[in-house]
């Protein structure tokens, strides 16, 4: 018994220790996305860890304390109270290691890096099991403290009815207990060594068996039928995989667009594509040329609403409803927005006829990026390169998105 | 009936005991110098021979053959006496396969430091030292079954079922896995290539860990634990069935550290699942040994002896379930070449044939020196601090290998790899070297406390060499009668016995072998790849000799991830000239097998000379000896003649020219070094190396994986 516990203590104290360790040298890696674990916000999950971490903890010291008192008052024995603090103090340690890896995240919200989470996982439930250990221990005292001694199974008489588990126990066990061992005691005796001759556990057989049939199976899948997917199946099967997953990124991705992470790129297609909405949805007001009509001329320096990309890209997408211009936002999707808002870019510096006089500031004309690796499509993704390579990573990347699309 | 009178030699086990416990101390300081090492490389001191590369196969030797070999001669020569009722049969014989033993481990202390290795994982010896090891075994054979047949008992007990499969079995596996070609004293090739070295090495390396770390042991456990209990084996008949069970799976299940490499898939899914049909007949051992202390337990809180023991059972028991789980392809696809091996391992290690070892020392001294141990609360403390070792030991590897795996398995939405430079993922690692140096250290001070323990208990007792015995002559076979146990037949016969086993441990090995040997389609040719030049055949074996295949795989798997940051995965065919396989077992630094021509001959050039300043914050070590040493041609030629011995199709004669086109070769890697402002002489060895990593991999022409963006891109980032 003071075998286990002292094992989990042990165990509970290097876990945390290794979570620790490891978000140290985490700081300077970039971290994975965000978010869930198991679909749940890492903000629940906190709470339930911190919570349930520290009702363990209450209950631990409560039965500790509750032990020690009994087993004074009753002078039945001397629990170690040096072993009660360490396991306290073990915890706490345990505890605020973990709370300590929180805080050191810099994001507003909660977000558990996954050493975090295994490791607050691991707390709980080492403290989890030690709640039980001491609930035992508590229940061997008070048991004492009643008279009723914790005897050797062997000289508790017969009960009238077993509980069900000690009955299936035996089942799975099949064993001879030990005050009826003679019975299968062989005859054998090497230099003073006795052999018993129990069952197989049945657990064992079966599991035994089922691992034949288990091998069997496997067999026939993978050689036999052929059902089952080889190494380089499952490379062809992996690769294909990833390819639909980033399609599908990329296809989300683009529709993800907005103010925050458009970016001006010169892409014919994509003007193309932009001219289309604006002579549908735009020249009545602005112009089949941008020159301006009900709406402001698109093709000089000066706007109302601002002159960068992200500016036109939010004017077009929420609209100025106060000055006229409506929202865009149900009409168009995204990517349709952005497409639009590039063409309108390029109609700066054009000299169309019936251009509509100047109205709102000067903008310095901008210069369509993409050239020196500036980042096009980028949502929800972490900003902590710093290599080279990785830069130079992002490069490649980008030249992907833009030819995938 | 009269009793005879005889006596057993002690002086013998106090022998191997002692050297058990010099060499374990020996084996964990050079493991914890490896365990430095890995995370602060200066540690090394700048000396080629206790460099990472060179002292890891010491580090493993040493435990494995010194260590847990020694401890093996010692509680066989004491248990063997006594289950038997006789003396061994020849002091001359124990005396010889002592000091072989030790004179072999001598050997190995002194060649793997020096680079003479032949790379193979545990088998790294070279063929002067195989064929003593072999001579020495067959001495303590020789001298166990000698003992066995002038034996006064008529039945032999389990644990000397276990001892007589070790020693058939080690004997057929040391043999076969040793077939090599000798250039020199000091120099060979493996006899087999590629695909079938790796199949027959992990055949050995798998059945070394099963029948020099387990057997034998389950043995020492089954004489040990009912010993020092005072309790009966708890079930005669579970012994039967797992023994037999045991000794004939395990052998099959080799090709499970092969999962996903160019070996035949169908060796490798015998592999998986005889893995899996592993777990009951190793759970057998470990039910008999814990379950016989049942009745036993309040014996366990007051003897460190019991501790050691319910502990190292209860480890064995863990990496035995742990090791086929590690079988599944789903799970090693995460765990192979991390350090979650590493941890496995030592579970095993340290667990099980350390503390085993422990709990025997505790056992002996007392009873060979006639007194009581001078200190059981020291033990009690070895226990405990072992215990903590342990667990500092695997934990963190257990969290380094899973962390490491999956960020080498993640990829960016956009379809690149999140950690495209491996270097990433190490430098990740590093707090969890550092904890496990920890682990390792507070192992090794446990150890220590039981050297002075043991030193004090000697110095107080007096030794009793020939121990006193008597016991009535052999009786007359009882033959068999109704009700006996079937199994009594045999325990009757040993020669039987002996038959017996080596029959079942063959057929697995047979089975798997023979058709990957044979059958031509298990590895399909491919016609582009060609025989090393002989420049590149000698840095090969300067990456041989520095043991680079220790912390670089040479096997590409059919991963979407590998095949991103590596390129092509590998494919038997490629493999079919080399003499040995260097497919590698860890990735403490990045695979190799496509690193031919990724960087130019200058960027090697400053890697090896200092690799951080090509790839900041490496944990590789600096290589400045290339660059002084000259290259050694004396054996080029012979090289060439052995290896076309070995099938390797170089043109009769060819060697008369090797030299030649291995100083056009080098002056070609000079020339294009000197083009980048690098002056080196043609004659060093940094340039048959550089020559040699070039080629890997560069013989099959990489088809586009057009379905993976990121090959090429990525690629150029990992250092």
């Amino acid at each position: 018994m003071k075998l286990v516990q002292r094992l989990f203590l042990l165990a509970a104290a290097v876990l945390p220790l290794c979570a620790k360790a490891q978000d140290a040298a985490a700081e300077t890696v970039t971290q994975a996305a965000p978010g869930t674990h198991f679909g749940l916000n890492d903000e629940v999950w906190l709470g339930i860890f911190m919570s349930t971490a520290m009702i363990f903890t209450v209950i631990i010291l409560m039965v500790n304390s509750t032990i020690r008192n009994l087993a004074e008052t009753k002078r039945l024995w001397t629990p170690k109270a040096k072993e009660g603090a360490t396991a306290v103090a073990l915890l706490l340690l345990a505890g605020s290691a973990a709370a300590q890896s929180e805080t050191a995240a810099d994001t507003p919200l909660y977000v558990l890096s996954d050493t975090a989470f295994w490791g607050m996982l691991s707390v709980n439930v080492f403290l989890m099991l030690y709640t039980l250990l001491q609930l035992r221990l508590l229940r061997a005292v008070t048991k004492k403290i009643a008279g009723i001694e914790d005897v050797e199974p062997a000289f508790i008489p017969e009960k009238e009815r077993t509980p069900l588990w000690e009955v299936m126990w035996k089942k799975i066990n099949d064993h001879r207990e030990v005050r009826e061992e003679g019975e299968i005691m062989l005859n054998h005796n090497y230099d003073g060594i006795r052999e018993l001759d129990n069952n197989l556990p049945p657990w064992w057989k079966w599991g035994f068996y089922f691992s034949i049939g288990f091998g069997v199976v496997y067999l026939t899948h993978f050689h036999i039928t052929k059902t089952g997917a080889l190494p380089k199946e499952e490379l062809a099967m992996a690769i294909e995989q990833g390819e639909r997953d980033v399609q599908e990124y990329l296809a989300k991705a683009a529709m993800n667009v907005d103010e925050n992470s458009i970016v001006y790129l010169m892409e014919d297609s994509r003007i193309t594509a932009g001219e289309s909405i604006f002579q549908t949805h735009c020249k009545v007001c602005h112009g089949a040329a941008g020159e301006g009509g009900v709406g402001p001329n698109l093709t000089d320096p000066y706007w109302v609403h601002g002159g960068e990309i992200a500016d036109v890209f939010k004017t077009i997408k929420y609209g100025v409803p106060a000055k006229g211009m409506r929202s865009w936002k149900t009409d168009l999707s995204p990517i349709q927005i952005q497409n639009v808002s590039t063409f309108i870019m390029t109609l700066q510096g054009t000299t169309p006829q019936n251009a509509k006089e100047a109205e709102g500031e000067f903008v310095e004309p901008a210069q369509p990026g993409g050239a020196e690796g500036e980042e096009d499509l980028k949502p929800e993704k972490p900003e902590t390169e710093t290599t080279e390579e990785t830069a130079a990573a992002e490069e490649d990347q980008n030249d992907l998105v833009s030819t995938v699309k | 009936m009269k009793l005879e009178k005889f006596s057993y030699d002690n002086q013998i086990v106090k022998m191997f005991l002692f050297a058990t416990i010099a060499w374990g101390i020996v084996g964990m300081l050079v493991g914890l110098t490896a365990a430095l090492q890995i995370f602060i490389p200066e540690m090394n001191g700048g000396l080629p021979w206790i460099t990472f590369g060179r002292i890891r196969p010491l580090h493993t030797n040493a435990v494995i053959f010194a260590f847990v070999g020694n401890g093996i001669f010692a509680g066989i020569y004491y248990s063997l006496q006594r289950l038997l009722k006789t003396r061994m049969y020849s002091d001359m014989l124990g005396k010889i396969n002592f000091w072989g033993w030790q004179l072999i481990i001598v050997a190995a202390a002194i060649t793997l430091p020096l680079g003479i290795t032949t790379s193979k994982e545990y088998a790294e010896l070279e063929w002067p030292i195989d064929i003593a090891i072999a001579a020495i075994w067959v001495v303590f054979g020789w001298n166990m079954f000698a003992t066995i047949l002038k034996r006064r008992e008529r039945h032999l007990y389990v644990a000397i079922w276990f001892y007589i499969a070790t020693f058939v079995t080690v004997a057929v596996l040391h043999i076969f896995n040793s077939f090599e070609l000798p250039v020199n004293f000091l120099k060979s090739y493996s006899a087999y290539a590629g695909v079938q070295d790796a199949l027959v090495q992990w055949w050995y390396g798998h059945n070394a860990v099963a029948f020099f770390l387990t057997t034998p042991y389950l043995g020492l456990m089954y004489y040990f634990i009912p010993k020092a209990s005072g309790r009966p084996v708890y079930s005669y008949r579970l012994s039967i069935i797992h023994f037999w069970a045991l000794i004939f799976i395990y052998i099959w299940a080799g090709p499970h550290h092969l999962l996903y490499t160019a070996l035949p898939d169908w060796a490798q899914s015998l592999g998986t699942v005889f893995s899996l049909m592993l777990i009951a007949p190793s759970w057998g051992g470990m039910l008999n040994g814990l379950l016989t202390l049942r009745g036993a337990w309040d014996k366990v809180r007051d003897e460190p002896i019991l501790k050691f023991f319910v502990v190292a059972v209860t480890a064995y028991g863990m990496s035995t379930l742990e090791g086929p789980l590690l079988s599944l392809k789903s799970v090693n696809a995460i765990s192979h070449y991390t350090d979650w091996t590493i941890a496995h391992v030592h579970v095993g290690g340290l667990g099980w044939n350390g503390f085993l070892t422990f709990g025997m020392v505790y056992f002996l001294i007392p009873k060979l020196f006639n007194t009581k141990l001078h200190s059981k609360k020291l033990a009690n403390v070895h226990f405990w601090i072992g215990t903590l070792g342990i667990l500092f030991y695997v934990l963190p590897m257990y969290w380094a290998g899973f962390t490491q795996a999956m960020m080498w398995k993640q990829f960016r939405p956009e379809g690149m790899l999140l950690y495209p430079n491996f270097l990433e993922t190490v430098l990740q690692l590093k707090p969890m070297y550092a904890l496990r140096a920890l682990g390792g250290a507070l192992y090794l001070t446990g150890a220590f406390m039981m050297v002075y323990n043991v030193w004090v208990t000697v110095k107080k007792g007096s030794f009793i060499a020939n121990e006193e015995a008597e016991a009535p002559p052999l009786a007359a076979s009882p033959g068999h009668h109704k009700g006996e146990n079937w199994h009594r037949w045999i325990e009757r016969r040993p020669v039987q016995m002996l038959v017996g086993s080596l029959v079942v441990i063959l057929i697995g090995g047979v089975v798997e072998i023979i058709p990957t040997m044979l059958i031509s389609e298990n590895v399909p040719t491919i016609s582009s790849v060609k025989p090393y030049t002989p420049l590149e055949l000698e840095g090969r074996d300067i990456y041989i000799r520095e043991g680079c295949n220790n912390c670089h795989s040479q096997m590409v798997r059919p991963f979407r991830d590998e095949v991103s940051r590596y390129g092509e995965y590998s494919k038997a065919g490629e493999f079919v000239y080399d003499h040995p396989f260097l497919w590698g077992s860890k990735r403490t630094g990045p695979d190799l097998h496509r690193v031919g021509n990724k960087y130019p001959d200058s960027w090697h050039f400053h890697h090896m000379l200092d690799p951080r300043t090509m790839s900041p914050g490496s944990l590789m070590p600096p290589y400045p000896w290339l660059f002084e040493d000259e290259l050694d041609t004396d054996y080029t030629a012979d090289k060439i003649t052995v290896m076309r011995k070995l099938g390797v199709p170089y043109e009769e004669g060819y060697e008369g020219q090797a030299m030649n086109d291995l100083q056009a070769q080098a002056r070609a890697v000079q020339a294009s070094l000197a083009d980048d402002g690098l002056e080196i002489s043609e004659n060093m060895e940094i340039i048959a190396l550089i020559s040699y990593l070039q080629r890997l991999g560069t013989d099959i022409n990489q088809p586009e994986i057009t379905n993976v963006p990121s090959a090429g891109s990525t690629g150029e980032s990992n250092k």
